[in-house]
């Protein structure tokens, strides 16, 4: 399990609506919303980095999303740098 | 994870969120059990300041460890240049350190004709490789100084290149040394040098939350700087009426959410900043007190033509391109009228109601305009001209020095900077903006380094320039190459010639290279012998941004296997080759790098933070001459007012977590100065000491550049010439290269990375949908492109990810299997010599 946290920017006539899609989406949860600035931030929990990042980068295609912003990443259940890490996942 | 742990870790990764977004949702961050102590309360767990590895954003990230391992990471909320923000690709900063073909054993070639062939290199031991390189550059080095060279680059950190230069220009003294960073950055530092006489931008990325207006200059930030976008994106959300203006050759994702864009025709950006000034002197709207108070005027070579041949450098035309004659400001406007917004849009393509709007913002004494390009203005055949075009509108309109209004040049790599430009690991450089041909500026470097006087006067006459070593290189005047963290076998323009596939020069295979690597790239499938080095994290280090700001790495974990630390590698290159050889009667290895390391226990005296504190504290000097009684004397009476870019003690980078220079020490605390030559309180990052110490205050804009000839910059006019090469019936496209979101340059370490390979798996040609039908072209087809210089093959797409005019097409060069650079020329802008990627002709067919 990966855990991280995001800052999804948004035009702030479409921050509610961007903050419902997010939440409707697998893995990902949302946590505050401030529609002045165009920010909502979310969690998303999913099976890897790989799948985490590719959540991430499916916000790219949501109407009035401008950017999405990395905070956290935790992938202490990926073991990196484990032997087996090193000859392929 | 078991639940409870994941409870925590969520809840830490929530209000870590909350905090980074600060206003409203910073407040509920209280609210979210975890925060930062999440990560020390396991007990187990370390964590480590450190900045991104991609781009030159050069973001601060925490790294988190455990038995270790890199378990996490978090936008560091200290780091003033991202404050807690990251971009996604934050996700792989730990995998990437671990992709399943690490190198991690010293590799040998014995049969230099399996290179290119992906076969024919050996593991060997360290020992074995290391006497064979330092055998081979001694070799050369005794025989022929002229034939050796280093290539490094704008990704080797601070402390590693200065030893390089050091070991390369007093060890060997030797010039040939140049950094990757040419191919990226030079047009923009021989710009600032000409105009302000030292290099790196005055502003930082705090204008970016002050500006009313962006103009971007043929930059695709969307996807090159992706969080120096978003603050630009939130800024524009955040006012009432701030506008983006994206000036482009070619559609983009920048263009998508800009307000306004303008195509112009390649290579007449020129001619639009010029038709700019004119206008507003024209229409008596620039800003005659800044001009009468800060500016002075000249002419400088014209007609410059274009290195086609490998002498232009020596040239008549070559040889006296830097020339310039100081003219008024009335013979300024007298050459300037010729770009009226008809001809500039005749020239460009671009409306003249278009061209007039831009001129207004400009001509309005109360908009706040930032100016921001990269590759597209840097890799241009007037490249250094077109960054005195930008410098020229800012310094004329006004606009230059508070906080939203600037010219500010981005950067491409985490430390071009910190590295290239500041240390200086150019041919013609020594640290700190020094110049190897100027006397005063080697006495100086003398002194620091306990070099005897006249010592470096060997090395008086620059060396060769990236392109002249290639050149060379490939006519078979170079016997021994290293090169460090960069591909240059993918990057380099010109590669049918460079890789010896023209039929004609062949010099890579009679050239011994010594690689220094992390994965295997194209580069190492060249490569004589490859040493394995640690990558990031795996030691200390640091990267200097394009703000200005010095951010260190600490190290994490351990590089894997046998893969070593570059410095370890130099130093015991470096005390073979100088085995023997002495300095002021001293043993030169030790006289040199003594003071790190044990030549008689052969090793590093310390660990990885006491060795780059020393290494810094060395280099430290150059910016703070009164360290050292003979540099302060020389300083003094030659006025070279090295203050002018003030290092702090190495420790306040760690407990400050980054400083932008001039770092300033008032009252016992070491504060940034964000704003250069901008007069105002230190402590909210204004020059003041700077200008206490050299300036003048009260000038126009309340700013002062101390550092220029007489404290002016200078206003050069630089005309319009067209690029190298032209479309024409043979070769009728214009070919445009760069970088995409998902794979940072050649992708030797992004293509390592599953997802970011599935996201973007292969290089495509971006076509207009026009252009491809009139050739019978559709998406997915297979086109073949050819210049006059060479041929690649490669899938058409016409989805408008890169939406190109008609006539000009657009392939990013980051996959190996797809070797754009085959076509590319390797024409650079004579001043700078950086080569122009982004206009060669081609012609295109159906493969």
């Amino acid at each position: 399990m990966t855990i991280s946290s995001l800052i999804v920017e948004t035009l702030p006539q479409h921050t509610s609506a961007v903050a419902c899609e997010l939440a409707s989406r697998e893995g990902v949860e949302v946590h505050g919303v401030d529609e002045t600035a165009g920010k909502v931030v979310v969690t998303i929990e999913a099976p890897g980095i790989d799948a985490s990042h590719a959540t991430a980068s499916g916000f790219v295609g949501i109407e009035g999303v401008l950017g999405i912003d990395l905070v956290y990443a935790n992938f202490e259940d990926e073991n990196l740098g484990d032997a087996g890490a090193l000859g392929g996942e | 994870m078991d639940v409870t742990r994941r409870d925590f870790v969520k809840a830490t990764a929530i209000a870590a969120a909350l905090a980074a977004a600060g206003g409203s949702l910073a407040t509920l961050s209280g609210c979210a059990q975890g925060g930062q102590s999440a990560q020390t309360t396991t007990g187990e767990s370390q964590i480590h300041t450190a900045v991104c590895r991609f781009c030159g954003c050069g973001c601060g990230v925490l790294v988190e460890t455990r038995d270790g391992k890199v378990v996490s990471v978090t936008g560091d909320p200290d780091n003033q240049s991202n404050r807690g923000l990251n971009c996604i690709k934050g996700y792989y900063l730990g995998k990437i350190l671990y992709g399943p073909d690490r190198l991690t054993k010293p590799l040998i070639r014995d049969d230099a004709g399996t290179k290119g062939t992906g076969s024919g290199l050996r593991e060997a031991e360290w020992e074995e490789a290391l006497d064979l390189v330092a055998s081979k550059l001694k070799e050369t080095w005794k025989a022929d100084k002229s034939r050796l060279a280093f290539w490094g680059s704008g990704q080797q950190p601070i402390t590693e290149g200065y030893l390089t230069a050091k070991f390369w220009k007093a060890g060997l003294l030797s010039n040939n040394i140049d950094p990757n960073a040419r191919m990226c950055m030079a047009s923009a530092v021989v710009g600032f040098m000409n105009v302000f006489q030292t290099d790196e931008p005055a502003g930082c990325y705090e204008d970016l939350d002050n500006a009313d207006v962006f103009i971007t200059w043929g930059a695709n930030m969307a996807e090159a700087h992706p969080m120096l976008y978003s603050r630009l994106t939130a800024h524009k959300l955040s006012g009432d009426n701030v506008r983006h203006y994206d000036l482009t050759a070619c559609k983009t994702r920048t263009s998508a959410s800009a307000d306004k864009v303008l195509i112009f025709k390649p290579g007449t950006d020129l001619a639009i900043a010029n038709a700019i000034a004119n206008y507003l002197i024209q229409n008596d709207k620039y800003d005659h007190q800044f001009v009468a108070d800060h500016l002075q005027f000249k002419t400088g070579s014209e007609n410059i033509g274009n290195a086609y041949e490998d002498g232009y450098d020596q040239s008549e035309q070559g040889s006296t391109v830097d020339a310039t004659t100081p003219c008024s400001f009335e013979e300024y406007a007298e050459r300037l009228s010729e770009y009226t917004m008809e001809y500039a849009s005749e020239l460009s393509g671009v409306s003249v109601e278009d061209l007039t709007e831009l001129a207004g913002l400009f001509a309005d004494p109360d908009l706040r305009i930032m100016s921001l390009w990269t590759m597209g203005v840097n890799q241009h055949n007037r490249g250094t001209w077109m960054n005195h075009n930008i410098h020229n509108l800012h310094l004329i309109s006004g606009k230059y020095g508070k906080p939203g209004s600037t010219a500010f040049s981005l950067t491409g790599q985490p430390s071009a900077c910190g590295t290239a430009r500041e240390v200086g690991t150019f041919s013609h450089r020594l640290p700190a903006d020094l110049l190897v041909a100027n006397e005063d500026h080697r006495r100086f470097t003398e002194a620091i380094w306990d070099l005897p006087e006249g010592y470096l006067d060997a090395i008086a006459k620059p060396g060769f320039h990236t392109i002249k070593l290639f050149r060379e290189m490939s006519n078979g005047n170079i016997d021994f190459l290293w090169s460090a963290h960069n591909n240059w076998a993918q990057s380099l323009p010109n590669l049918t010639r460079f890789l010896g596939m023209d039929g004609e020069h062949e010099g890579i295979y009679n050239t011994f290279i010594a690689v220094n690597e992390v994965y295997p790239t194209v580069t190492t499938d060249y490569a004589d012998v490859v040493f394995p080095v640690a990558m990031w994290v795996e030691r200390e280090g640091q990267f200097g941004n394009a703000e200005r700001r010095t951010s260190v790495f600490e190290k994490a974990v351990d590089p894997p296997g046998d893969a070593k630390w570059d410095v370890w590698v130099l130093m015991q290159v470096a005390r073979r080759v100088l085995e023997g050889e002495t300095i002021n009667g001293e043993d030169a290895f030790t006289h040199l790098f003594g003071f790190i390391w044990d030549a008689q226990a052969d090793g590093f005296i310390g660990d990885d933070r006491e060795i780059n504190r020393a290494i810094w504290e060395e280099y430290r000097i150059f910016s703070n001459p009164q360290l050292k009684e003979s540099a302060a004397a020389i300083n003094e009476e030659k006025k070279l007012k090295m203050e002018a870019k003030q290092l702090a003690p190495y420790d306040e980078y760690l407990t400050q977590h980054g400083l932008c220079w001039p770092v300033r020490e008032v009252d016992g605390k070491w504060m940034s100065t964000k704003w250069r030559f901008a007069n105002g309180d230190q402590a909210e990052g204004f020059d003041e000491v700077g200008i206490a110490q050299y300036g003048t205050q009260g000038l126009a804009g309340d700013v002062s550049w101390y550092k220029s000839t007489d404290q002016k910059p200078s206003v050069v006019f630089r005309p319009y010439e067209p690029p190298a090469e032209e479309p024409d019936e043979e070769f009728p496209f214009w070919f445009c290269t760069g970088r995409l979101l998902e794979h940072w340059h050649t992708g030797s370490m992004t293509r390592e990375v599953e997802e970011l390979n599935r996201a973007l798996p292969e290089a495509l040609l971006y076509m207009n949908g026009e252009d491809a039908a009139g050739l019978g072209l559709a998406d997915g087809d297979m086109a073949r492109v050819t210049s006059r210089h060479g041929t690649f093959d490669i899938k058409v797409s016409t989805s408008g990810r890169v939406d190109p005019p008609a006539g000009l097409v657009f392939a990013p060069f980051f996959a190996r299997e797809t070797m754009v650079n085959l076509a590319v020329h390797d024409y650079y802008c004579p001043l700078s010599k950086e080569t122009d990627y982004k206009k060669t002709c081609v012609a295109i067919t159906k493969a």
